[in-house]
C-alpha cells in the first residue's frame, strides 16, 4: 500500500518536472515567435495570454519542486547558535505553519475560482480561473513536499540543515 | 453631519490604471472633500492610482470578494460578466457624451445594470465618466480604412476593442499603454488609437506624425464597487456615493471634452498634424465588427430607443 | 505597517524561509485588516506571476543556464585568463574580467556569482585563496554582470517605473565598465596584502593572443551589440530580450561551437525550471507583502517624509540610497525593486533627477544585497559552494562593499557618467 503510494507520487514528480521544462520552453517559443511576427506585420496577439497562463504554472509547481530539493533559502545565523533540540522545535513549527498557510490558500483558492470564472483573459476567450488555478493546485503538491520534509526534520533533523542537504523526496 | 449615516466609520478606496495627474483622479480628489465634509468624515474616499492596487481585473474580482473598492472601469470589462454590455464600447456606437448619455436612460441599460448588480455582485455608482474621443495616431495621414492596411495599431485586447480596429482595417496589436511610446520609437509597431489626454501624456507626439481624427471609440468609463461591501453601508451613504459619483462623473466629462481641445491644439504646437477623415467610410466598416461579435440587432433596438436613425 | 514588519522580522530571523517569512507577513496583515477577504491573498500571489514585463526573469535565468551548456562561458573563461591570468592574484582578476565579459550575454548577478564560484572555486583553494575571500570576490564582482547590458533589474526598474528600458540599458555600459575597472583596483590591493603573488610561469599576453583569444569569443562579445541593436530598430521589445538572449545562445551551441547536446540542453532547461521557480516562490508571495504596504499607504508616507527631511537633491539621494541599502540587506533584490521603485520614482523626479541615471544607482545599490547578510541569495550560494560560512564571506568582502559604496557615491556626483551614452544612443 505504502510502496505503490510512493511509486504514485515519484510518477507525479516525474511528470510536474517534464511539465514545467515544457512550460519553460514553450515560454520562450511563443514570446520569440510573437516577436518576430509582430515585425513583419502579422502579430500574434493571444502569444502573450498563452505564455501568462503557462508561467503561472510553471513558476508555482517550479517553486514545488524547489521545496523537495531542498532549496528554499533561510536565514540561520541566529537560530544556528541554538541548541539542536531548540533548532529542530523551531524547524518543525514553521513546517507545520507552512503546511497550514498553504491549506488556507487551497481553501479560498478553490472557491475564488470558482466565484469568478466569469473574468476572462485579455484577448482571448478562456477564464482567468485556469491561471487561479495553478496556485491551489501547486499548494496541494507544496504540503506533500513539506509534509515529506516535516517527517524528515521529526525523524533526522541533521540531514534537513543547510550543507546537510539533500532532496526530500 | 449633513448626512448621517449609523455612527461607524467607512473607507472606500478608489483604484484605477490612470496617473495621479489624470482629470479622473482630481474629479476623485474632489469627491473625496466633500463625501467627508458631508459626513463629517465618517465616510472616507482614498484614491489609489497607477495600478497600486492591481490590475483593473484584478480589483474588479477584489471588489466582488469584498474589499473596500471601486475601480474606473470601461463596458468592455463588464461584459466578461454581462455580454450585451460590451456593444457601448464598440466603433462608431455613439457619436457623443450627450449620445451616450442618453443610452443610459434606456432599458437596455438599466436591465444590464441590474443583471451585474444581482447576478455578479457588481454594483454601478455611475457609468459617465467620460475620457474623450479615441482617433488613430500615425506616422502616415489616414483619410479611408484602407489607409490603415497593414498599419501595425496598439490597442486595448477586449474583443469589442481589437475587433473594432480591425474592422477599421488596422491590424491590432496588444500590449501595455506604457509600452507604447518605446514600442514605436523602436518600430515594433506604426501607431495607436488614443484620447488626448492618454496621447499628450505618454508625449505621443515626440514619436508620431499625425492625428487621424477617426473619433472611432467614445471612451466611456464607470466605477464599479462590490455589492458585497456597498450592502453593509448605511442606506443614507449608499445614496450619497450614488449622487457624488454621478455628479462628479458629469463635471470630470465637462473638464475633459474642454480638455481634449487644448489637448489637441498643445500636439499640434509640438509638430503634429490633423488629419480630417472620411467618417462615412470607417462607420460603415465598423459594422462588421457588430455584425462578427453578434450585436446588429441588439444596436438596430437601442438606436430606436433612443430615436436615433 | 508595524505588524507587517515585525512579523516579517521575527519569522526571518527565527529561521522561516524567507518566501513564506514575506508570505506571512502580508498574510498576517491581510488577517487583521476586515475589509481584505483572504481570497485577496490567493489573487496577489497570483499576480505575481502574471506581468508581460516581468517573463523576462525566466527567460533570462534560462538564457544564462544556456550559456554555461553552449561552450561560451567556457571559452569566456579562456579569455579572462589570457587577459589577465599574469596579474597578482589572478584568478580574482580573471573573475573580475570574466564578469564584465558575461555581463554582455547574462542579465543575472546571482547566476554569475553561482557559476563562477563553481568554475574559478576549486582552483582558487588549490592556489590558497582563503575560501570566504574567493566567495566574496565570485560574489561581488558578479555586480558587474547586472550592470553591464542585459540586465534583469533594469528591466524591472524600467516597467515597474515606466522609463525607457532602452536607455538603461545603454546607461549600465560605462558604470560597469567602471565598477570593473574598480574591482581590479581593490582585487590588486587585497590580493598583495594577502601575498596571492603574480603566477612567474604566466606571461603578459602579446597583441597577437590578445586579437586571437577576442576573435574566439567573437559571438559573446557581439551579443550585446546585436541587442541593443535589436531593440533600437524594433525587432524585440527589452522584455522579449531574454527570449532571443535564449534563442542566441542555443544557435551558437548547436550551430557554431556544436557543442550543446540535447543531453546539455535538457539539464540546463531543468536547472532554469528549478531555479525559476524558487524565485518566483519568493516574488509570488510578496504579492501580499506589497499588497499591505499599497493598502497601508506606506509609499506615500515615505516619499513625504523624505521630501519633508530636505531638498537638497544630493542629500536626498545619499539618503534614498542608505534605505536601499537596508531595505537590499533584509529583502531579496527583485521584490524590493518592484516595491521601491514606485515610491522613490515621484520624489526624485520632483527633484529634477533623471530617473536613468536613478536607475542605474538604485540597481547597483540593490543588487548589492544578494551578497550581504542576513539575506542574500548569493551570499549564501556562494560561501556554500565555496565552503565557508556566510560570516567569513561577509568579513572578506568588506573591501569590496567599500569599492561599491564608492562607485555609487561616484555616480551620484557624475550623473553624466550614466547619461551620456544614452543621450548618444537615443538622441
Ligand atoms: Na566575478
Ligand atoms: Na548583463
Amino acid at each position: 500500500m505504502l510502496e505503490a503510494l510512493k511509486k504514485t507520487y515519484r510518477c507525479v514528480c516525474t511528470i510536474e518536472e517534464r511539465f514545467i521544462s515544457f512550460t519553460l520552453c514553450a515560454i520562450t517559443v511563443l514570446i520569440f515567435v510573437s516577436a518576430i511576427g509582430r515585425f513583419v506585420g502579422r502579430p500574434i496577439n493571444w502569444a502573450v495570454d498563452i505564455s501568462l497562463l503557462l508561467f503561472a504554472w510553471g513558476a508555482f509547481l517550479g517553486a514545488d519542486v524547489g521545496i523537495r530539493k531542498n532549496r528554499v533559502i533561510n536565514v540561520d545565523f541566529l537560530t544556528s547558535r541554538l541548541p539542536l533540540k531548540t533548532q529542530k522545535t523551531l524547524a518543525v513549527a514553521w513546517s507545520v505553519i507552512i503546511i497550514l498557510f498553504l491549506a488556507v490558500l487551497i481553501a479560498y483558492g478553490i472557491p475564488l475560482c470558482i466565484s469568478n470564472f466569469k473574468r476572462q483573459f485579455q484577448n482571448i476567450t478562456l477564464s482567468y480561473s485556469f491561471v487561479t488555478a495553478s496556485l491551489p493546485v501547486s499548494a496541494f503538491l507544496m504540503i506533500i513536499s513539506t509534509g515529506i520534509r516535516l517527517h524528515l526534520q521529526i525523524t533526522d533533523f541533521p540531514s534537513t540543515l543547510r550543507g546537510g542537504g539533500r532532496d526530500v523526496a | 453631519a449633513e448626512v448621517e449615516g449609523d455612527g461607524k466609520s467607512y473607507e472606500l478606496m478608489v483604484s484605477t490604471q490612470l496617473a495621479d495627474s489624470h482629470p479622473f483622479c482630481q474629479g476623485f480628489y474632489a469627491l473625496a472633500k466633500r463625501v467627508a465634509e458631508r459626513t463629517g468624515g465618517k465616510l472616507t474616499v482614498k484614491v489609489f492610482p497607477s495600478a497600486q492596487l492591481g490590475s483593473d481585473e484584478d480589483v474588479i474580482e477584489q471588489a466582488i470578494q469584498g474589499v473596500n473598492v471601486a475601480v474606473v472601469t470601461d463596458a468592455g470589462r463588464m461584459a466578461n460578466y454581462v455580454k450585451n454590455i460590451g456593444i457601448v464600447g464598440m466603433a462608431y456606437f455613439a457619436d457623443n457624451y450627450d449620445e451616450v448619455m442618453k443610452v443610459q436612460q434606456t432599458n437596455f441599460w438599466k436591465e444590464n445594470v441590474k443583471k451585474l448588480a444581482e447576478e455578479n455582485g457588481i454594483r454601478v455608482l455611475s457609468f459617465n465618466w467620460f475620457d474623450g474621443a479615441r482617433h488613430f495616431l500615425t506616422n502616415k495621414p489616414v483619410k479611408k480604412p484602407e489607409d490603415l492596411k497593414g498599419v501595425r495599431i496598439r490597442t486595448p485586447g477586449a474583443p469589442a476593442w481589437s475587433r473594432s480596429v480591425a474592422a477599421l482595417g488596422a491590424t491590432p496589436v496588444t500590449m501595455g499603454w506604457t509600452d507604447v511610446y518605446n514600442a514605436v520609437q523602436q518600430k515594433a509597431i506604426d501607431g495607436c488609437e488614443a484620447q488626448h489626454s492618454a496621447s499628450y501624456g505618454l508625449r505621443v507626439y515626440e514619436v508620431l506624425k499625425y492625428i487621424n481624427k477617426t473619433a472611432h471609440f467614445q471612451l466611456l468609463n464607470g466605477l464599479i464597487v462590490g455589492e458585497k461591501w456597498f450592502s453593509t453601508l448605511p442606506a443614507s451613504y449608499q445614496a450619497l456615493l450614488l449622487e457624488e459619483f454621478e455628479k462628479q462623473g458629469k463635471i470630470t466629462a465637462a473638464e475633459v471634452i474642454e480638455k481634449s481641445d487644448v489637448f489637441e491644439g498643445m500636439m499640434v504646437k509640438e509638430g503634429m498634424e490633423v488629419v480630417e477623415v472620411d467618417l462615412a467610410a470607417f462607420k460603415k466598416a465598423s459594422e462588421a465588427a457588430y455584425d462578427e461579435l453578434g450585436f446588429a440587432e441588439q444596436r438596430k433596438a437601442i438606436y430606436k430607443e433612443i430615436g436615433k436613425e | 505597517m508595524l505588524l507587517l514588519v515585525g512579523v516579517f522580522l521575527v519569522l526571518l530571523f527565527l529561521g522561516m524561509p524567507v518566501a513564506f517569512a514575506i508570505g506571512l507577513a502580508g498574510f498576517a496583515f491581510m488577517l487583521a485588516t476586515p475589509n481584505i477577504p483572504i481570497s485577496i491573498s490567493v489573487q496577489r500571489i497570483v499576480a505575481q506571476t502574471q506581468s508581460f514585463t516581468l517573463l523576462a526573469i525566466p527567460l533570462f535565468i534560462f538564457a544564462g543556464n544556456l550559456m554555461n551548456a553552449t561552450g561560451i562561458t567556457a571559452r569566456l573563461v579562456k579569455l579572462s585568463r589570457v587577459l589577465v591570468g599574469h596579474m597578482a592574484g589572478s584568478l580574482a582578476q580573471v573573475s573580475v574580467i570574466l564578469s564584465t565579459l558575461m555581463g554582455g550575454v547574462s542579465g543575472s548577478a546571482n547566476a554569475d556569482a553561482v557559476m563562477e564560484c563553481r568554475i574559478l572555486g576549486p582552483e582558487m583553494i588549490k592556489q590558497g585563496y582563503s575560501r570566504g575571500y574567493g566567495a566574496a570576490v565570485n560574489g561581488l564582482t558578479a555586480m558587474i554582470t547586472c550592470t553591464i547590458p542585459p540586465s534583469m533589474g533594469f528591466i524591472i526598474y524600467g516597467s515597474v517605473g515606466e522609463v525607457s528600458i532602452g536607455r538603461l540599458f545603454v546607461g549600465g555600459i560605462i558604470p560597469g565598465l567602471l565598477m570593473m575597472a574598480m574591482m581590479m583596483f581593490t582585487v590588486n590591493f587585497t590580493a598583495k596584502r594577502r601575498g596571492y603573488v603574480a603566477r612567474k610561469d604566466v606571461r603578459k599576453p602579446n597583441a597577437r593572443e590578445v586579437v586571437s583569444a577576442l576573435w574566439e569569443n567573437i559571438f559573446a562579445l557581439i551579443f550585446p551589440v546585436i541587442l541593443i541593436v535589436g531593440i533600437r530598430f524594433g525587432l524585440f521589445t527589452p522584455s522579449e530580450a531574454g527570449a532571443f538572449a535564449a534563442g542566441y545562445a542555443i544557435f551558437v551551441g548547436v550551430f557554431i561551437y556544436r557543442e550543446m547536446t540535447w543531453k546539455s540542453f535538457l539539464e540546463a532547461v531543468e536547472q532554469s525550471a528549478v531555479d525559476i521557480g524558487v524565485l518566483m516562490l519568493i516574488l509570488g508571495l510578496s504579492g501580499t507583502f506589497g499588497y499591505a504596504i499599497v493598502y497601508g499607504r506606506v509609499p506615500q508616507t515615505i516619499a513625504e517624509f523624505l521630501i519633508g527631511i530636505t531638498s537638497n537633491s544630493h542629500l536626498l539621494l545619499f539618503l534614498i540610497i542608505l534605505l536601499l541599502i537596508l531595505a537590499g540587506m533584509f529583502v531579496e533584490t527583485t521584490v524590493c525593486a518592484m516595491l521601491l521603485t514606485p515610491v522613490f520614482i515621484p520624489v526624485i523626479s520632483r527633484l529634477g533627477i533623471d530617473p536613468v541615471h536613478f536607475g542605474v544607482i538604485m540597481m547597483t545599490t540593490l543588487t548589492a544585497g544578494i551578497m550581504t547578510p542576513p539575506v542574500g541569495v548569493a551570499l549564501y550560494s556562494t560561501s556554500e559552494i565555496m565552503g565557508c560560512t556566510p560570516q567569513e564571506t561577509a568579513r572578506e568582502a568588506i573591501p569590496f562593499y567599500l569599492t561599491l559604496l564608492a562607485l555609487v557615491i561616484v555616480l551620484v556626483l557624475f550623473p553624466r557618467i550614466v547619461l551620456v551614452l544614452p543621450d548618444l544612443v537615443f538622441g
